[in-house]
């Protein structure tokens, strides 16, 4: 369960994030999961629902998207990907590839409520 | 609706950790290799049977994870060998600034650090623990398509050690196909068979960590 790991880093991201600012709720919360980031997105998902409880950002929604493997072939020269543990290119079908993508592990943005202003301190 | 750009990588203080260890390692001539297996595959054994085997100019150092005990530590600590052992505590990994702990309360000397991750296939392939390569181990009681199932830790691998080759007349192991099954996740990675009981495979073993000595 290294989700819960995972889970408390982004609770330190979102502190980092917001903290000290004039902001209205946190609505949502999107990152990127690579499906080589051996990331269970319904583990962490139950993680930062866990963490969140006592945090003032409970109402807050994890946005999970979910990203393939990204294979450069270096026979054919393709890009292509796979929602699947395949290291070949999906074009040709050469095993000389080079992995460009599937290992992401990303907090990319924060959403937050316009209206009430709360002063958040973590 | 307000939007507050991060872009910030989720394990980023793990991998900041793993990349000052990887650089303090290069700089010291200091082999690092992070062990990973499901629990009871061998890992311990193979470390006892190579430092009893390699060349004794060569000096060793081991870190070892376990959710509980320090038996593990206490069987390399008895071959003379600097160990630290890190208890986890339940958790099923270890992080790189737990091994930069452990590591800096090693006082030897080394050549080789090794690392034995906690037992498991999963958890470990995610955290960065700034070796220079990732060491699978498999044994031949476990299912031919093991690699398959767990095809991050062996993607990740550089070495693939098919251990407990001594069984393989009692098991249903088809080595061949287990290695078909690693290469196609993993074309490039190198594949040793040992038994610590014959101790077959254990000087090939030896000199790939020699060849990979700075």
């Amino acid at each position: 369960m290294h989700e819960m790991s995972a889970a408390l880093s982004i609770a330190e991201i979102i502190s980092e994030s917001v903290s000290g600012k004039e902001l209205g709720n946190i609505l949502s919360v999107t990152i990127d999961v690579g499906l080589l980031s051996n990331i269970s997105a319904e583990s962490l998902t139950f993680c930062f629902d866990s963490i969140k409880a006592d945090k003032p950002y409970r109402s807050a929604v994890l946005l999970i998207n979910k990203l393939p493997v990204k294979i450069s072939c270096n026979e054919c020269g393709g890009i292509s990907t796979e929602n699947d543990y395949v290291f070949r290119c999906s074009i040709c079908s050469s095993d000389n590839i080079s992995v460009i993508g599937g290992d992401e592990f990303t907090l990319n943005k924060i959403t937050i409520e316009p209206q009430e202003k709360t002063s958040w301190v973590l | 609706m307000g939007v507050i750009t991060v872009e910030r990588k989720i394990l980023e203080k793990n991998d900041v950790v793993a990349a000052e260890l990887r650089a303090e390692f290069r700089s010291k001539n200091i082999l690092a290799v992070n062990i990973l297996s499901s629990p009871g595959s061998g890992k311990t054994s193979l470390i006892e049977k190579v430092s009893r085997q390699l060349d004794k100019d060569i000096k060793l150092s081991v870190i070892i994870g376990d959710v509980q005990t320090d038996n593990d530590a206490r069987r390399i600590a008895a071959l003379g060998i600097p160990v630290v052992q890190i208890i986890t505590n339940g958790a099923c990994h270890l992080e790189a600034g737990l091994v930069r702990d452990a590591f800096r309360s090693l006082k030897d000397r080394t050549d080789i650090l090794i690392i034995e991750n906690v037992g498991n296939l999963v958890c470990p392939a995610a955290f960065d623990l700034g070796e220079e390569y990732k060491i699978s181990v498999i044994s031949t009681t476990e299912g031919d398509d093991k690699p398959v199932k767990y095809p991050v830790a062996f993607r990740n691998s550089s070495v693939m050690i098919l251990n407990k080759i001594d069984l393989l007349p009692y098991v249903n192991c088809r080595p061949g196909l287990m290695i078909e099954n690693a290469r196609s996740v993993n074309p490039s990675l190198k594949v040793f068979q040992t038994s610590c009981n014959t101790g077959e495979g254990i000087d090939e073993l030896c000199g790939w960590f020699k060849d990979n000595l700075k």
